[in-house]
């Protein structure tokens, strides 16, 4: 890189940073101030189950009432609330989660994380890679019964919700047909283990959700790719490259190449918000994933735990998006460039 | 490009199974030495006692109590405890057995008992909360004997005896330490390696993960000599998401002990023919487990007239409510809040009077009629819109009724009582919050019907059920969170009342008291007393038999979450062995070895 594009390049990085350091203060207060807009006693699900366990005795309850509120802070301030929580965050203690006292919430989403990653960066690949090829295919053969059946099917299958999707997967590969199991991560009775046996089992379990992810996610890809496809090749430097005499193939590696710009900025994305899990479809599945554990822990409005999801994620999406704008920065001159431009 | 995808998905693959711990040597549990339990929806949070919630199983197989109390028998199994002795009327002393010991060989002694109640006091949280209330001191007299002294001023047999019986001691040698460096340090505690753990129950972990926590037998148990081993090698709590997941792995057979809410149970043996069972082969098909009420707020003034109280106990279509929402799972309670289904609370029941204030058998009949002539009678005229004006000239409404959202048993029920509260012409409708929402208006009394539980069939029975409902020593102000007199009703002649049974041992005394205070309570109506709630149990034989049911009566409480529930683990057996209920389940006069609580109370009775 010669000396003059690295001033701009570095204000550009600079400028992104600031932006970013910014935008994710804005973020952690909002997601400090959302699940508290949630009206409802926090601590509700651990006193019913403790008054369902047996010992309904209202001393019980009153103490560990109290205890709990001076523990997280509950009925404090919220302003107080909201400072301690910046503060510990600041240490890089995300705290204690309610439903799972005591333990810690990174402890409780440990166990979560390995599992949504297998599942959706797998997925997500898949799902990219196979969208782009069809909608690339489909741009370029313009108005062929090809382009049709592409379009189509993709316009349909994007529609679909995933959720259900996932409900007809397992109605129909698990329940009528008995192929597929209907839940969970692997075989009940197993011990995961390094083993023959576990490993199939996981990748038996493995099977429907990764299909109704990926298939729910393909026609996106592809429509957009093929939007993308047609807009370049009445491009002028296609139009150039066309009456030039270049070989189609050629040519159309070019606009393939321009066309994956803006696709791998939505790739990126997508595989930085793979940490909050995939929601819904964990939940059909019941497989162990931090979306799964997510909405346990909305549902019964445990602060600390949706907090320290949403930071983590947060920091995982910010971090894929930086790494785009680093990377774009690389490739694409326009950008570097631009940014000595505008001062 | 498909060896990139290939290549991703084995690397991905790969670094999944290396965070997953592979230690174990072990890949499956054999099924016909697992039993898997049903019930307990929560992921693990700790297998220690000193928490708000300790993971399933901490205080049902890990960590024993001095006494197991067995409700439907109404006696006490000694299991860390021998025996006891009444030294005067305020003073217990309990034998702790010789062969007690703890998993790590250390034998549990009269200090561990007394450590564990005077660490709940400085902790604030963990086993006995709340003894001080009771109990004045707690103090080892010599290694294996250890002497509860009631407080003087509060005289309360009820919470003395179950704070002394019940408690589950846990080992000083593992929570000393922690408590030196802090009482956070001793509510941080996880107790989560199985290598580590210092239990006294016959299991302790073994393996868990977000799906599944799994216990296993310690084969050389202290207690082997007296009772035995439990009979499953390994006890697997699935966590489901939700019961609807739940209860389609246990009719799969993959689970074999439950207790949760099925709907249409019977409907498992009678058409689809599976090995399933619950207590009582027809209806209501379970123990009554608790007595379910309509608790109506002294909150909105409008709604504290005894005339409108009453009105609305004969408009509740209680038969409709259990047979088409409840699947027939309980029976109507009985007003007085007393459990009739079982013989020994029957003789607290004033029947007569039952029977002159209710009219037919003492418990109320919906009669919408009945309930408009005493609308009628007390002055509410219908407006208009048909709905009635109180004396004072407000209309009857509009009041919400609630239940927290998903409960979709108790929501159809709210339904079926808000049409029959409009048809008598009081604007009632339905609400159904979030859980978290619903606790809230509950325990805080800002609501104006809610349909909730109280307490259940215990050796205390009804007094928890009283205590827990009208006990004005509960009493908070609106808006304020108590658990406990949900209603907000404040009477100081039912505190003194309850006071007196609790410090009562004659039963006769306790049954006038009982009588005395059942007049107050259909005068005032508090609450109206709706159904029993249902002990959620069920079993399925694939696998595993010997349950006790209705026919074979040899335990209960039966349900896994039940943390008397134990001995059930003991008189079961793998499918095609012959289970053998163990001889010491029985009352001592029958051979075996449970204390019937009249005989403590007794003793307590004549000492001085």
């Amino acid at each position: 890189m010669p000396k003059t594009a690295l001033k701009p390049f570095l204000k550009y990085v600079g400028r992104r940073f600031f932006f970013l350091i910014l935008t994710y203060f804005v973020a952690i207060t909002i997601i400090f101030i959302l699940p508290r807009a949630i009206p409802g006693n926090p601590l509700s699900q651990l006193l019913s189950r403790i008054a369902v366990q047996g010992a309904a005795n209202p001393e019980t309850i009153s103490n560990v009432q109290k205890s709990l509120m001076e523990e997280f802070g509950v009925g404090k301030p919220i302003i107080v609330q909201y400072l301690s929580f910046l503060g510990r965050l600041f240490r890089g203690d995300l705290g204690t989660s309610i439903n799972f006292y005591p333990k810690k919430c990174l402890d409780v989403l440990a166990p979560f994380i390995p599992w949504t990653l297998f599942l959706l960066i797998p997925a997500t690949l898949t799902a990219w890679i196979i969208g782009n090829t069809l909608g690339a295919v489909a741009g370029n053969k313009r108005g062929t019964w090809m382009d049709n059946l592409v379009l189509n099917t993709s316009l349909v299958i994007s529609q679909i919700p995933y959720y259900w999707l996932g409900m007809l997967l397992i109605y129909t590969f698990s329940v009528k047909l008995g192929i597929f199991p209907t839940q969970g991560g692997y075989a009940q009775g197993l011990l995961p283990s390094f083993s023959f046996k576990f490993i199939t089992s996981v990748l038996y379990h493995y099977v429907l959700p990764f299909l109704s992810i990926v298939i729910a996610a393909i026609g996106g890809w592809a429509i957009g790719t093929r939007l993308l496809v047609i807009y370049e090749l009445d491009a002028d430097y296609t139009i150039f490259a066309v009456n030039l005499g270049m070989r189609d193939r050629t040519v159309f590696k070019y606009v393939f190449r321009n066309i994956l710009l803006p696709q791998i900025t939505g790739l990126a994305l997508n595989l930085g918000s793979a940490l909050g899990g995939a929601l819904i479809t964990e939940l059909i599945f019941n497989y162990p994933g931090t979306g799964y554990i997510l909405f346990r822990a909305l549902s019964t409005l445990d602060y600390p735990l949706i907090q320290a999801i949403f930071v983590i994620l947060i920091v995982a999406i910010y971090f894929a998006n930086f790494i785009v704008d680093f990377v774009y920065a690389i490739v694409d001159p326009r950008i570097r460039l631009g940014q000595g431009e505008g001062s | 490009m498909r060896g990139k995808i290939l290549g991703v998905f084995l690397s991905v693959l790969l670094l999944t199974l290396l965070l997953v711990p592979s230690t174990l040597g072990q890949v499956s549990l054999p099924r016909n030495e697992t039993l898997y339990t049903v019930g307990a929806l929560w992921s693990a949070t700790t297998w220690s006692l000193y928490a708000p919630s300790s993971t399933y199983g901490t205080e049902h197989f890990l960590y024993l109590p001095l006494f197991i109390y067995s409700n439907m028998k109404d006696g006490w199994l000694p299991v860390i405890a021998e025996s006891y002795q009444v030294v005067n009327r305020r003073t217990l002393r309990i034998k702790i057995r010789d062969i007690a010991k703890w998993s790590d060989g250390t034998p549990i002694t009269a200090q561990d008992v007394e450590f564990t109640f005077a660490c709940t006091k400085e902790v604030g949280i963990g086993p006995g909360n709340g003894w001080w209330d009771y109990i004045q001191s707690v103090k080892a007299v010599d290694s294996k004997t250890v002497e509860f002294v009631m407080r003087p001023d509060v005289v309360n047999y009820a919470s003395f005896l179950g704070y002394a019986l019940g408690i589950r001691p846990v080992p000083k040698h593992v929570y000393e330490p922690l408590l030196k460096k802090g009482v956070q340090a001793v509510k941080d505690f996880q107790n989560d390696d199985p290598a580590k753990q210092v239990v006294s129950g016959p299991y302790k972990l073994f393996y868990t993960d977000p799906n599944i926590v799994v216990y296993g037998r310690i084969d050389d148990w202290w207690g082997r000599a007296v009772f035995g081993l439990p009979v499953p090698k390994y006890i697997g709590n699935v966590i489901y998401r939700d019961n609807a997941v739940a209860n389609l792995d246990f009719e799969k057979g993959n689970a074999d002990w439950a207790g949760v809410f099925i709907p249409d149970v019977s409907s498992l043996w009678t058409q689809k023919r599976l090995p399933i069972g619950t207590w009582f082969k027809n209806k209501p098909y379970y123990m009554p487990d608790g007595v379910n009420l309509l608790y109506i707020s002294y909150y909105n003034p409008l709604l504290r007239d005894p005339n409108v109280r009453k009105a609305i106990a004969f408009a509740i279509p209680y038969k409709e409510m259990l047979d088409k929402a409840y699947f027939g799972y309980g029976n109507q309670a009985h007003p007085s809040m007393v459990i009739d289904d079982f013989e020994a609370y029957q003789e607290y029941i004033d029947r007569a009077y039952a029977r002159y204030v209710w009219g037919g058998d003492g418990k109320p009949k919906t009669d919408l009629k009945k309930a408009n002539e005493i609308l009628d009678k007390a002055g509410y005229k219908r407006g208009r819109d048909g709905i009635r004006i109180s004396p004072d000239g407000k209309r009857m409404g509009t009041f919400t009724i609630q239940v927290p959202n998903g409960w979709t048993d108790w929501m159809m029920m709210c339904e079926m009582m808000a049409a029959n509260m409009r048809a008598i012409g009081l604007d009632v409708k339905t609400e159904f919050p979030d859980f978290s929402v619903w606790w809230t208006r509950w325990t805080q009394g800002t609501f104006d019907f809610i349909l909730g539980w109280s307490a259940g069939p215990g050796f205390d029975h009804p007094w928890n059920v009283y205590r827990l409902v009208l006990d004005p020593a509960l009493y908070k102000p609106f808006g304020q969170d108590q658990y406990g007199n949900f209603q907000r009703y404040n009477n100081p002649e039912v505190g003194n009342i309850l006071k007196k049974i609790a410090a009562a041992l004659d039963p006769k005394v306790r049954r006038t008291l009982y009588f005395q205070l059942q007049r107050i309570v259909y005068r005032d109506l508090p609450v109206i007393p709706l159904f029993y709630g249902a002990h959620w149990y069920e079993y399925n034989e694939t696998h595993w038999v010997g349950w006790p049911n209705a026919e074979r009566p040899w335990w209960f409480p039966a349900a896994p979450w039940s943390n008397s529930a134990l001995p059930i683990l003991f008189g079961i057996a793998p499918k095609g062995q012959t289970p053998k209920v163990p001889a010491w389940v029985e009352l001592k006069a029958k051979g075996g070895l449970l204390i019937p609580t009249n005989d403590i109370l007794n003793a307590l009775s004549k000492a001085k």
